[in-house]
């Protein structure tokens, strides 16, 4: 194992020789527009990573290369070059800018200025993800990403994140995009046991994050090679800069409640539906109080109770946040150090999520041509998790139970046991369902750079993930049984990565500017995972399975691992800053591919031109910044399972003798990933002052070799085969921009950006049917809902119709043709962000939209069916059809009958969504007065999380997607007792000393 | 300034080529809990496990773990023997004869019985590196014995009866008899056999069977277990003569004798009357959420889903001694095989013949063979010698012996019943003997064929559908 750890180490470790130049001391002042200093202003010298940042004063001394050109940078400031020359001390002021275009990007395996960048990128910075009440990141930045669709499923704490890089570019292998902290790619797929997912990013501190860059076209992400068809999102921590040491002290308070809750029938409204329902029964008419107690459903129906249990499974949370953090440095060394602290008491009873944090990122210079520093994380997280949706123990079916079940005994006083389906509260007091997290990210480097111009960098970089899941029902419950039932998981993963790069940069004259890179990278990830379960437990006290009678069936201990050789390599051209070329390669090999396909290439190439640098558009009052780009290339997804290509044979076990049986999935040597090709047109633009900028991309991604499984002959032994076979299509256009409305004292800015987006599946083995609606089929968007037709109710006689293939109408599903009847991909999303300032004065909305998607209620056949069974209905179901009320959408309710209870159009309905997704109010206290205070500044806030919906879905929330189906990345919009979102009020405090 | 340059360049080119020959051996990772099919079965000792793993399998839901067993229950469901209760709409579209091409159960039977039917192909084929003479003819025995087993099964299930002495024509379920190891193989597509060929394969497995496999054979199949399947699968054909031989043979040398008690054969393992039996424990077994058989049957607390009951019309039946039949009391107080639930659905009649999740299931018991041989007797008219046979399962659980005058076919087919009811040969025995399920739909049925899957139709153009799917 040690010598296994210690070669990829040791792979491609650079070894550079020395070289001396002369080196000169340059010292300098950076102002605003007005001459007043601005502290923080990064000051580098172009084409090496030596560099700085600006005092309190806005002063900076810099040792650099003779004939060096300097790079001043600073967020909201457009970034100005300036020669050196001869000269040893500079002034610069740099203009205040609200496009981000001089803004520093970064790209794969570098930076690069936004001006120069020749591929579609989205970047977004600290505040975007600072102090918001969520569990990670992610979360933070919906409705700011134009192309990136973001979808958090459920209100759950913790759980998966779905984030969809312009559009699906899989249909059965991962569609999440590849993360990269700190450059190191990091575990970002759940690793636990449960078919809840756990998100595994949730343990990075959102306020440790400095920016964060979706590279989302070929030409940015294609450097990532065979990983890159999702997109590669690059998370950079915050450093240390030279200067001052900034202490900065947070806390937030708040509370939490659902965005809303789906509205059932009460008592009254039950009683009268059921026992309308019994006497329409297919078997008579039938006593509604007899058929409850010989189907031991244990409803009396003259109880007089009216329980509410939609609003037993959800409660009102609160969430708290301290944060502590220090920065700051010399000439030699910057750090910068954080804690956290995080606490968030989830609106689903049982749910709760608390997350310690601490970070240290240290760089330090160890002469002016080496650098060396360490980025290190430790975190420690516990989610008290909520089960499944399509679990009994899912708090959300509690809305299941009719109202005249009582929550509480009356006699015992204690929870009722008899409901008519489990009554999980009951849990909440007799087990527990626990994960804990320790995660630790870590990146090393060191810096060289031997001759001017020339950077050597490697990096190695760990993500450590060990993942406890706890799982206990005591006696009494219903998966506890008679005796109680424990489940015990660790899972260990373990994923090491080596970059080592060379980086050239060489203006020649005034014209010319290269940049190339070129690199190696090895990655391995090696997970473990060891289970335990039993059952038989002494009594509720014991709750590890040591002390189970019987260790039962799901023990065991399972190990998976995979690794990537990577080359790789870069230029980027540009030719007096008006015309931009670049274009790189990638040659990836995969423990993952088939031994006939190990390696693989991937490269992109792409052009810009700056119009606004030509002389006819050069000092031009309208006009500030016109770019047009395009680019095309290849990539990858390698997400198809570690041994997908391997014939092999399993264990199984013969009671207590051991056995082996050949997979009946039968391996093909010529595996692959999944190749897209994208083309990618854009244009960037800025007028009157750059007071209206923005940004538009038209893109075309065609996915080939997508990975399918081939049905087989079953009598042949076999059961499929995975290929690479299939194509589809995406094609969209993104357009993003910014207003600053008013830019005076009161300063108000808009930003806006909406996305468009068309799937296809171009080539298909077989169609692709779930056992609901979601669906693949050739010609048709991924996910579209397939299935029958419903055709309303027959007004004659209130059976429910379907739609038959020639157009006439039946009641019998059976004969109803299987056709489109929705689409879960939504026409456009997007949002809208308004700032406004106003001497201390800060106020933030952010809205967030999505159009034109359906969702199908896979609950409906239980919860909107009619009465068709004990379960509560939806209030809807009032409707129904009675000889007095012939025209509805509702069938006459039936016990015992399937009158339109088969899955059907029935339950999809729009989910069309407009979300005030985050307003923040805070008033920053006037410098004199918090100077008295000792401080350098005071902020206080009041903000609000997904203040309101509008919405016609009358389900929890449109926001949904339910995991409890498997990770099918096609099983797009479906609702099965989903939680919904939390609605989040709080009140915070930043103090900076 | 250029020499530095190169030089550095030099040392690059040199630390990537290293470490690219470093790394390349990082490619080759290997599964931790598989192993490679080329070396799965290349020796003595792990073709010995891949034999286990055929055992394995059987135990597998789809075949005696839960459907092998349950599913000829079902098709015979009717208000004079079972109910189906449980939520499961495949189990629920067999036993309401509803059932469809798509039916989950008809497809995972059809899957699992094939993909053993490849295992014990492999094990065939990899036969020569088993040096032991004496296991390379146990193994191969074994081999055969399950894949003759399993084709009987799916004969039965999946095509219409055997007629005795007609020509068999009808379609059966195809053969396949050559190991399939890679993705071409398994594309070969293979039409219907006929039903004739079907049971001639299964013979032809059974008789080198009975040849190959040694006497005595632990808790596996032994040379009488393959007689005592050749038993069974003669009287399907109505090949009453050498059913009854087959069965003279199993009861007359293999030593087994009958349990004192019924409820022993199930509660304990391995008793003295199975000649097979799949084991279980509770680490590995068929089920104890969605399948199993104490999953479907029992009503005990916690334990069991209460899916099938117990008509009181069969549970009357039995006499009131008899042992089989109930007392109407609940499973921790009753003395007999058929309780009272007092789990899910409590108070419907249950079967106390699966009680735990991790019970062995007896498949082939000696009560059979003396039923067998008892009723090839009858047809042959030597009544006495049926007579003490069918006298003998009775006296076991208690019941009154028949009298020599009131001794019928009926009678035999009854105490065939009653004996062994739930063991999945219900419907089987109403095929063979045309007798109804319900009172309105005879025998010969379309639905009481289990369709071939329209998932394999849709793969393999050449298998034809059974006809009213």
């Amino acid at each position: 194992m040690k010598q296994n750890f210690l070669i990829p180490l040791a792979c491609g470790v650079l070894v550079a020789t020395s070289a001396t130049a002369q080196t000169r001391t340059i010292s300098g002042r950076v102002t605003d527009a007005s001459g007043s200093a601005l502290p923080g202003v990064t000051v580098l010298e172009r084409g090496t990573t030596n560099g700085t940042s600006t005092g309190a004063d806005g002063s900076f001394s810099l040792t650099v290369q003779p004939g060096a050109t300097l790079v001043l940078s600073s967020i909201g400031f457009e970034t100005q070059t300036i020669a050196v020359g001869d000269r040893t001390t500079i002034a610069a002021s740099l203009k205040s800018s609200a496009t981000e275009l001089g803004e520093a990007v970064v790209v794969g395996y570098g930076t690069q200025t936004k001006a120069d960048v020749t591929g579609s990128v989205t970047q977004l910075s600290a505040k975007d993800v600072e102090n918001v009440p969520v569990v990670s990141f992610e979360q933070a930045i919906q409705g700011r990403t134009p192309g990136v669709t973001i979808n958090q499923t459920s209100g759950k704490l913790g759980s998966g994140v779905q984030i969809r890089v312009r559009g699906a570019s899989s249909v059965t292998a991962s569609n999440q995009p590849l993360y990269v902290i700190d450059g190191i790619p990091v575990t970002s797929q759940d690793v636990g046991s449960d078919t809840e997912p756990l998100n595994p990013l949730a343990d990075l501190n959102p306020n440790d994050i400095e920016s964060i860059t979706i590279l989302k076209d070929a030409a940015s992400a294609a450097i990532y090679g065979s990983r890159a068809s999702n997109g590669v999102v690059l998370v950079t921590t915050k450093q240390g800069r030279q200067g001052k040491s900034k202490v900065n002290v947070g806390y937030y308070i708040g509370t939490s409640s659902p965005t809303h809750k789906r509205k059932f029938l009460n008592a009254a409204q039950y009683t009268e539906l059921l026992t309308e329902a019994a006497l329409n029964s297919p078997f008579g008419r039938l006593d509604i109080q007899e058929e409850a107690e010989s189907e031991r459903t244990n409803i009396d129906f003259n109880s007089g109770v009216d329980e509410n249990w939609v609003d037993a499974g959800l409660r009102d949370g609160k969430v708290t946040q301290y944060d502590f953090n220090v920065s700051g440095g010399d000439a030699k060394t910057r750090f910068y150090l954080s804690t956290t602290y995080n606490d968030q008491t989830g609106i689903i009873v049982g749910n709760r999520y608390r997350r310690g944090s601490a970070r240290i990122n240290l760089d330090h210079s160890i002469s002016e041509k080496l650098r060396v520093g360490l980025n290190l994380s430790l975190t420690r997280s516990v989610n008290d998790r909520t089960p499944t949706d399509n679990a009994f123990d899912n708090p959300i079916q509690l809305n299941a139970i009719p109202p005249l079940q009582p929550k509480i005994d009356p006699v015992t006083r204690q929870l009722n046991p008899n409901t008519l389906y489990y009554n999980n509260l009951l849990n909440l007091e007799n087990g527990s369902n626990r994960a804990g997290t320790y995660r630790s990210f870590s990146t090393a480097y060191l810096n060289f750079q031997p001759i001017k111009g020339l950077t050597l960098r490697t990096e190695a970089g760990a993500d450590f993930l060990n993942l406890n899941e706890d799982f206990y029902r005591a006696a009494g419950t219903q998966t506890g049984g008679n005796s109680g039932y424990g489940f015990s998981n660790q899972v260990q993963v373990i994923n090491y990565t080596t970059n080592n790069t060379a980086t050239y940069l060489k203006t020649i004259g005034e014209d010319h500017s290269i940049e190339a890179l070129a690199g190696f990278s090895f990655q391995r990830s090696d997970t473990k995972e060891t289970s335990a379960e039993g059952r038989g437990f002494p009594n509720a006290e014991f709750t590890r399975i040591a002390s189970a009678a019987i260790k039962t069936a799901g023990t065991g201990s399972l190990q998976s691992g995979f690794s990537f050789i990577s080359f790789f390599g870069r230029v980027n051209y540009a030719f007096q800053n008006k015309y931009l070329i670049s274009g790189s390669v990638r040659r990836d090999g995969s423990s993952r591919f088939g031994s006939n396909n190990q390696y693989g290439t991937f490269g992109a190439g792409s052009i810009g031109w700056v119009l606004s640098e030509e002389g006819f558009l050069q000092d031009n009052g309208v006009l500030n910044f016109l770019k047009i780009r395009a680019s095309y290339g290849l990539t990858g997804n390698a997400e198809i399972g570690n041994f997908a290509s391997r014939n092999l044979y399993n264990a199984l076990p013969y009671a207590d003798q051991a056995g082996i049986i050949r997979s009946n999935v039968v391996g093909n040597p010529n595996l692959t990933w999944e190749n897209t090709a994208q083309a990618d047109l854009g244009v960037e633009f800025g007028f009157l002052d750059n007071r209206i900028s923005g940004e538009v991309d038209v893109y075309e991604k065609k996915t080939r070799d997508l990975l399918l499984s081939r049905p087989l002959l079953y009598v042949t032994g076999a059961s499929s085969v995975t290929e690479n076979v299939g194509s589809l299509r995406n094609r969209g256009l993104e357009v993003s921009l910014n207003t600053r409305n008013f830019d005076k004292d009161f300063k108000w800015t808009t930003n806006f950006n909406i996305s468009f987006n068309r799937s296809k599946i171009t080539a298909l083995a077989a169609p692709i049917q779930s056992q609901f609606l979601g669906s693949v089929r050739e010609g048709q968007p991924i996910g579209v809902f397939w299935g029958a037709k419903y055709a309303g109710v027959n007004p004659e006689n209130g059976d429910a119709l379907y739609y038959t293939a020639e157009g006439s109408t039946t009641n019998r599903i059976g004969q109803a043709a299987q056709q489109k009847v929705g689409d879960p991909n939504p026409k456009y999303t997007g949002g809208v962000t308004n700032t406004f300032s106003y001497k201390g004065f800060d106020l933030s909305i952010l809205g967030q939209f999505v159009y034109g998607n359906d969702i199908y209620n896979a609950a409906g056949p239980y919860q909107s069916s009619n009465g068709t069974y004990f379960d509560n209905q939806t209030i809807d179901q009032l409707k129904r059809w009675t000889p007095d009320n012939r025209f509805t959408d509702v069938p006459q309710a039936r016990l015992y009958s399937s009158n339109g209870t088969g899955v059907s159009s029935r339950w999809v309905s729009g989910g069309s969504f407009l979300r005030v997704k985050n307003v923040t109010l805070g008033y920053s206290l006037p410098q004199d007065l918090i100077k008295r205070g000792y401080l350098q500044s005071a902020r206080i806030y009041v903000s609000a999380q997904n203040l309101f919906t509008i919405t016609n879905y009358d389900g929890y929330d449109p926001e949904v997607n339910t995991a409890s189906f498997g990770a099918a990345s096609y099983l797009l919009g479906h609702d099965f007792y989903t939680p919904p979102l939390a609605k989040t009020f709080l009140v915070g405090v930043n103090l900076g000393f | 300034m250029k020499t530095i340059f190169s030089r550095s360049a030099s040392v690059i080119a040199l630390s990537l080529a290293m470490g690219l020959t470093a790394c390349e051996k990082q490619l080759d990772l290997n599964p931790a809990q598989s192993v490679d099919a080329a070396t799965a079965l290349d020796t003595e000792e792990k073709v010995g496990s891949g034999v286990v793993g055929m055992y394995a399998l059987l135990d597998d839901p789809n075949l005696y773990g839960t459907n092998l067993i349950l599913v000829p229950e079902l098709l015979a469901a009717d208000s004079t023997y079972i109910n189906w209760q449980g939520t499961f709409t495949n189990f629920s579209d067999i036993a309401n004869r509803t059932t469809n091409a798509r039916n989950s159960t008809a497809e995972g039977i059809w899957r699992v019985a094939y993909q053993t039917i490849n295992q014990s192909n492999l094990i065939l084929d990899a036969l020569p590196v088993v040096t032991t003479p004496e296991l390379k003819k146990q193994y191969e025995g074994e081999a055969r014995f399950v894949r003759a087993d399993l084709y009987f099964e799916l004969v039965r299930l999946y095509a219409k009866q055997y007629e005795a002495g007609g020509t068999n024509t009808q379609l059966g379920v195809p053969i396949n008899l050559v190991p399939v190891k890679n993705v071409e193989q398994a594309g070969v597509q293979v039409p219907r056999s006929t039903v004739a060929e079907v049971y001639n394969q299964v013979i032809t497995d059974l008789v080198q069977a009975d040849k190959l496999l040694p006497k005595s054979n632990g808790t596996r199949a032994s040379r009488y277990t393959a007689k005592a399947l050749l038993a069974r699968v003669y009287l399907q054909q109505g090949n009453f003569q050498k059913a009854g031989e087959m069965a003279d043979s199993v009861i007359t040398y293999s030593a087994k004798s009958l349990s004192p008690t019924l409820q022993a054969v199930f509660t304990n393992r391995n008793s003295s009357e199975t000649l097979l039996e799949i084991q279980q424990n509770d680490q590995n077994n068929a089920g104890t959420a969605n399948s199993g058989l104490a999953t479907h049957f029992a009503s005990i607390g916690q334990l069991g889903r209460a899916d099938v009951a117990v008509e009181g019309y069969f549970a009357e039946m039995y006499e009131l001694q008899d042992a089989r039949g109930t007392d109407s009391l609940p499973p921790n107080r009753t003395r007999k095989l058929i309780y009272v639930g007092n789990g899910a659905r409590a108070g419907a009649l249950r079967s106390g013949k699966y009680t735990a999740y991790g019970q062995n299931i007896p498949v082939i018991r000696l009560a059979e063979m003396y039923l067998i041989r008892s009723e090839a007797a009858f047809r042959a008219g030597n009544k006495d010698a049926a007579l003490l046979d069918v006298n003998r399962v009775r006296e076991r659980s208690g019941a009154t012996p028949i009298k020599a005058e009131d001794l019928t076919l009926d009678a035999i087919l009854l105490e065939r019943q009653l004996e062994l009811a739930f063991e999945g040969f219900r419907i089987h025995d109403l095929k063979r003997t045309g007798k109804r399920v319900t009172s309105s739909e005879p025998i010969t049925e379309d639905i009481l064929v289990l369709p071939i899957p329209q998932r394999e139709i849709n793969v393999n153009p050449l298998l034809q559908q059974n006809p009213g799917y």
